[in-house]
């Protein structure tokens, strides 16, 4: 969630061409892609696991999950480590942009769609000189899905 | 008024020892109600000792509340032990709420001397009043007067409890010292000093004399004067040794009378006397029983305001501290040391560069270290008994406040837990076992109507399965209204109807589990505050456990509670599948097998659309790892990012297509077009077991075995059940852990799905709940004859050369084992075509006290299904029925009843009379008579038909309810009872415990038969009253069993 204050830290990023935001307090860092491992039968956008310093942590497209298409890994591909309900989740981004300090008095609220997504994957949108950057809301994104097993 | 110094040491051993007092009172207590007038005095001993000791400890600290509350207690238990009170339910009531009391103060010492123990003390005070003889009853509520040479009153003593010491023939002492100038000076600590004296006597209670001490105004503390109240055994001229203190500050306040003196309380003739003060409570008040009345009470109609609504108090601090033994404190010590050794030489090698010293040591060094991982793990493990203990308590105050009777049984308390886990299971345990009382077990009332025992059970279980710790409460209660919580979370807008429509009974059910979804018509103070099962899965979710729930309506709930391997480390076999790796929990594990290619087609045996392992006549089923988990086999390097993409988007494509298809060992291997196995290429077979399963998973490449540390997994990959979690390797790299029983449900739906699709989802629906899966070996006598019979009969198969058989005056006999093996054909006895001499196998069975071969046909397969038995149009001997497997009609084979054509001379001694009488000359009326329940029919007429041959008159109902009718009904007594334990409408246990229940049929001995005879079952049966556990089939076994427990006939 966008902090009270007037302005806000963001760090932007790109899936595809596209431009994202995510609250810099929700991001806890940014690592290269190292090895994952695969798990097979898993969600879609769940690209595997990885070992984040002794912890297994879960890695997702997140182009995938956000019904933009897989992203393919390439050399400025990075993940993104954030913290969800006491949990480490990577977040597979195509490359990582600047950290902008934005006024929040430009934030917009989400529209329903954007860029070829769900509104409610989107908290709100920042209107930059000549572009529109999301930003995400993180929660909206990782909630789990209740499925039942039988 | 006084100080409770929270960092005096030896104020934190005394709180400590006393909450060790504590802990075990409770269900101590609870074992004295249930002996009730049959006193175990070793018991009480030991709650007496608890109480005193805590009692003792706070007259020396001058915890003045927790010691007078400690004094009541023990005053009346003092009484127990003596056997002038006879300790009934509500008594022990009075203690348990009184400990609660204690506990509560013990745990917060610094207000414990604000706490009100009033109505405590009266209600203790009236019970030891009411067992008084009348004219001692005034000494309930007298005081007496310690005072001082001079006439000073120092401090008051109930009369009663003054009396209780004095009766103890101990002198009394009344010591003064002084805090400042007497203890710190000497040469034992404040804590010896304690010691010395709660060892020798009973510290009645200490007094801090403030005016002496002075005021702040006064330059520094000189003195801090304290009286204490002392009573021992030890003489006058002795008990100076142990305080060191001039003479005059010892002042006698009586001794105990010489032989033959009078009565007590008695002045005695010294200095300081003890005066009787007036009674300050009119005597009429000490009428006893409205004492009692007042007392916090748990009877219904005036709820306990103690109970009820417990003060929160702050959480005691136990779990920050850990107790561990000395001796694996010892061995880590010595481990530690090992490892310092380890590095020092390790260090010298380095430095000298000699690599072969340092491998050895760099070996040592890991086998130390394993050794410290192992103890430090075991540092961690607690009896999951320390949080069991407690529900006794809280069932039987909790059902005595909803008007409701049931027993608690627990099994499994010495299994064993990380400390962790434990913690966090205390909460949800108590939620659910909570939940069982208020809701699952229905008023006694309601359950007479239902048929059912009023006295309600719930059953707590923990034990191990395949690696994992598995809870179960299970309660025959009323169930859970499957509709009813759909309804509840439709209208709460949680679920859409088109969703519940599609639901099965029991997803239905574990609706519960859905947060803000409270099923509780009326909510009640007990269970019902707005959050329910949600958080107790929300819980279980941060423990990394799951639950299931399964519930039939008036039958009562199963809530099971799976936690995983979390946090521990545990020997794995790694193996890997196209260059991943997975590992494979050891527990698991029974043995690896290498099919070489020309075996395959021996060793492998194909059944519907897949295949089965014959190992040593053992028919396993056979998976591919890669099938399971929808790996591609194609090798792919993942070098780059790309391609790993791209592979796992090919692997979920090939998922899909895979439902459909039907590629076996035997396509691959023939066809030449195998995608995993080349030329020459053996078969890696990993043998694993999980509970009763055994499958065998088809795996690239077999690596070593190490132990892994398990992590869990993250909450987006939890709904995969093929996993228990992920380890990390050496390298650093990720592998996950397979969840054998996970696999193994899959696998097992889509067994049945393939194997029912014959049937209408209806039936299936009908069926699921208390019908028995059967399994069968499937094979045939001729090429159009398919054979079935029950698995549990079979002991092996083998492949056989008809030559091998020989025909010995008339009967077939083959070699087998050094021994002569009888062979049976069904031909022997049915009319049917004859068995060729090609692809013959043998099913070895046992039967009348031998093993006897049946002759089939190869393949052979086996099925587990749910089965609709037809009785009666293929029946002739030797066959039982008929059922349709795959679209064929396949014979039940009876193999008894061909063994009993084939060798008549043999059924002889299964009959009860035998070697005596025969049974046809028995009057009808002489024959025992047996009551048989068991739901399905098939078996139903096989066992009766059994017993029935044993020469028992046999009657049978389709439940527990029909039995139990027909139990109730019989003219005759019935002699013995054989009981399934699966059944609708009441079952196994819900018989026993009906029939233990009713004292005309609490001597009669009951047999369960069951498919499922686990440990768990067995002490689950043990514990309602069930005399012994048979296989279903197993004919010569319940026969026996039948024999052993029938009473010895007149």
């Amino acid at each position: 969630m966008i902090s009270d204050n007037t302005s806000t830290l963001i760090s932007t990023f790109y899936l595809g061409e596209t431009i994202w935001g995510l609250d810099t307090l929700d991001a806890q860092e940014v690592i290269r892609v190292t090895e994952i491992t695969k798990v097979h039968n898993a969600e879609n956008y769940i690209i595997g696991i990885i070992n984040l310093r002794g912890k297994i942590v879960t890695v997702i497209d997140l182009s995938d999950k956000l019904g933009l298409g897989q992203s393919v890994i390439g050399k400025a591909s990075r993940i993104v480590i954030v913290e969800w309900n006491d949990e480490h989740i990577g977040l597979l981004i195509d490359a990582i942009s600047d950290v902008i300090d934005i006024d929040k008095k430009n934030l917009t609220s989400a529209p329903a769609a954007m860029h070829g997504t769900r509104g409610g994957y989107i908290d709100s949108v920042y209107q930059a000189d000549q572009k529109l950057i999301a930003i995400l809301n993180i929660r909206s994104v990782l909630e789990v899905s209740e499925e039942r097993r039988d | 008024m006084s100080v409770i110094d929270m960092n005096d040491e030896t104020l934190l051993t005394y709180l400590e020892e006393s909450r060790e007092h504590l802990a075990n009172i409770e269900s101590n207590l609870l074992n004295i109600e249930e002996s009730g007038a049959d006193i175990d005095e070793d018991l009480v001993n030991t709650v007496f000792r608890a109480a005193h000791s805590i009692k003792g400890g706070a007259g020396f600290f001058d915890l003045s509340k927790i010691r007078d509350l400690g004094h009541k207690v023990e005053n009346v238990l003092d009484m127990i032990r003596s056997r002038e009170m006879i300790p009934t339910p509500e008594i022990i009531n009075i203690l348990l709420i009184s400990f609660d009391k204690l506990k509560e103060m013990v745990n917060n010492p610094q207000f414990s001397n604000d706490e009100d123990i009033d109505e405590f003390v009266r209600a203790l005070a009236g019970l030891t009043a009411e067992t008084l003889p009348e004219e001692k009853k005034e000494s309930v509520v007298g005081v007496v007067d310690i005072k001082l040479p001079d006439g000073r009153v120092i401090m008051q003593m109930n009369e009663f409890d003054y009396n209780q010491t004095v009766a103890n023939n101990n002198y009394i002492y009344l010591v003064q010292y002084d805090l400042i100038k007497d203890l710190p000076g000497k040469e034992t600590s404040t804590l010896d000093f304690y010691r010395n004296l709660v060892g020798i006597g009973t510290i009645e209670q200490t007094v801090t004399d403030f005016e002496a001490v002075g005021t702040l105004d006064d330059e520094i503390l000189k003195t801090i004067p304290v009286y204490m109240l002392f009573s021992t055994v030890v003489k006058p001229d002795k008990i100076n040794k142990l305080f060191e203190l001039e003479e005059s500050k010892i002042t006698i306040i009586h001794e105990p009378p010489a032989a033959a003196v009078p009565e007590t309380p008695v002045p005695v003739p010294v200095p300081p006397s003890v005066v009787e003060t007036p009674i300050q409570v009119p005597p009429s008040v000490v009428e006893v029983p409205p004492v009692v009345a007042e007392v916090p009470s748990v009877d219904p109609p005036n709820p306990a305001p103690v109970r009820t609504a417990p003060k929160k108090t702050a959480a005691p601090e136990a779990s920050s501290t850990l107790r561990v033994k000395v001796k694996l404190l010892e061995q880590l010590m010595t481990l530690a040391g090992e490892l310092v050794l380890g590095r020092n030489e390790l260090e010298e090698s380095i430095s000298q560069g000699d690599i072969k010293a340092i491998t050895s040591g760099g070996q040592r060094i890991s086998q130390v270290t394993s050794e410290l991982q192992e103890a430090i793990m075991q540092t961690r493990m607690q009896d999951i008994g320390s949080i069991l203990s407690k529900f006794p308590r809280v069932v039987r105050d909790l059902s005595r406040q909803l008007d409701k009777k049931m027993n608690l049984n627990i099994v499994g308390k010495e299994v064993e837990l990380d400390k962790t886990l434990l913690e966090g299971l205390n909460d949800p345990l108590t939620h659910m076992i909570r939940n069982s009382v208020d809701h699952g077990i229905e008023l006694p009332e309601a359950r007479k109507l239902a048929g059912k025992n009023p006295v309600g059970t719930i059953d707590l279980r923990a034990y191990h399965e395949a690696g994992q710790v598995v809870i179960e409460i299970e309660d025959d209660g009323n169930g859970i209204d499957g509709d009813k919580i759909a309804a509840k979370a439709i209208s709460k807008g949680l679920v859409s109807q088109n969703e519940v429509d599609s639901m099965s009974a029991k997803a239905k059910v574990e609706l519960i589990l859905l947060p803000g979804l409270s099923t509780a018509e009326q909510v009640t103070d007990v269970s019902g505050r707005g959050v329910g099962m949600d958080v107790v899965r929300s819980n279980l979710d941060k423990l990394g456990g799951t639950m299931e729930i399964n519930s039939v309506m008036g039958k009562g709930s199963v809530f099971r509670i799976k936690l995983p391997l979390t946090l521990a480390i545990i020997p794995s076999l790694l193996v890997s599948v196209n260059s991943e790796s997975f590992a494979i929990p050891q527990l698991n594990v029974e043995e690896l097998i290498r099919i070489q290619p020309k075996d395959v087609k021996e060793s492998i045996e194909r059944l519907g659309t897949s295949e089965v392992l014959n190992l040593r006549g053992r028919l396993i089923p056979l998976v591919f790892l890669s099938d399971v988990l929808g790996i591609k086999s194609t090798y792919t390097d993942p070098e780059t990012g790309e391609e790993m993409v791209d592979k796992r988007k090919q692997a979920i494509d090939r998922r899909a297509e895979n439902k459909g298809e039907d590629d076996t060992i035997f396509d691959e291997v023939r066809g030449g077009q195998d995608r995993r196995y080349h030329a020459g290429s053996v078969l890696n077979i990993v043998i694993v077991s999980s509970g009763n399963i055994s499958y065998g998973i088809l795996v690239d490449t077999l690596h070593e075995s190490m132990e892994i540390v398990v992590k869990p997994l993250g909450r987006h990959i939890k709904s995969c059940t093929e996993y228990a979690g992920a380890t990390i390797m050496g390298d650093g790299s990720v592998a996950l852990i397979l969840d054998i029983s996970g696999i193994a449900s899959i696998l097992k739906m889509s067994v049945v799905a393939s194997t029912i699709q014959s049937q209408t989802l209806d039936e299936i629906e009908e069926t699921k709940i208390g019908e028995d899966r059967q399994s069968f070996l499937l094979f045939r006598n001729s090429p159009d004859e398919h054979c079935a019979m029950p698995l549990e009969l079979v002991g092996r198969v083998e492949h056989i050369e008809s030559s091998s058989i020989q025909i010995v005056g008339g009967k077939r006999i083959m070699q087998y084992m050094g021994k002569g093996l009888p062979i049976i054909r069904l031909e022997d006895s049915a009319e049917c075509n004859s068995i060729p001499d090609e692809d013959l196998a043998v099913i070895v069975f046992n039967g009348f006290g031998r093993e006897i071969g049946l002759l089939a046909m190869r393949p052979v397969d086996f099925i587990e299904d749910e089965m609709l038995v037809d009785h009666t149009s293929l029946r002739q001997p030797g066959i039982m029925g008929s059922v349709i497997i795959d679209g064929n009609t396949t014979m039940i084979l009876d193999v008894y009843e061909i063994v009993e054509k084939v060798y008549p001379d043999w059924t002889r001694d299964t009959t009860l009379t035998a070697p005596g009488a025969s049974k046809a000359n028995l009057p009808e009326g002489e024959k025992p008579l047996i009551l048989v329940a068991e739901d399905s029919t098939f078996f139903r007429k096989q066992v009766v038909k059994y017993i029935e041959g044993m020469g028992a008159t046999v009657i049978a109902g389709e439940d527990g309810e029909a039995a139990w009718k027909l139990l109730v009904d019989s003219e005759r007594k019935v002699d013995l009872l054989v009981t399934d334990i699966e059944m609708p409408n009441l079952d196994g246990y819900g018989l026993v415990a009906r029939v233990r229940a009713d004292n005309k049929y609490a001597d009669m001995p009951v047999i369960a038969v069951t498919s499922l005879a686990g440990d768990e079952n067995m002490a689950k049966g043990k514990a309602v009253g069930i005399n012994d556990y048979q296989v279903k089939l197993d004919k010569e076994m319940l026969l026996e069993s039948i024999r052993k427990y029938l009473p010895v006939l007149v």
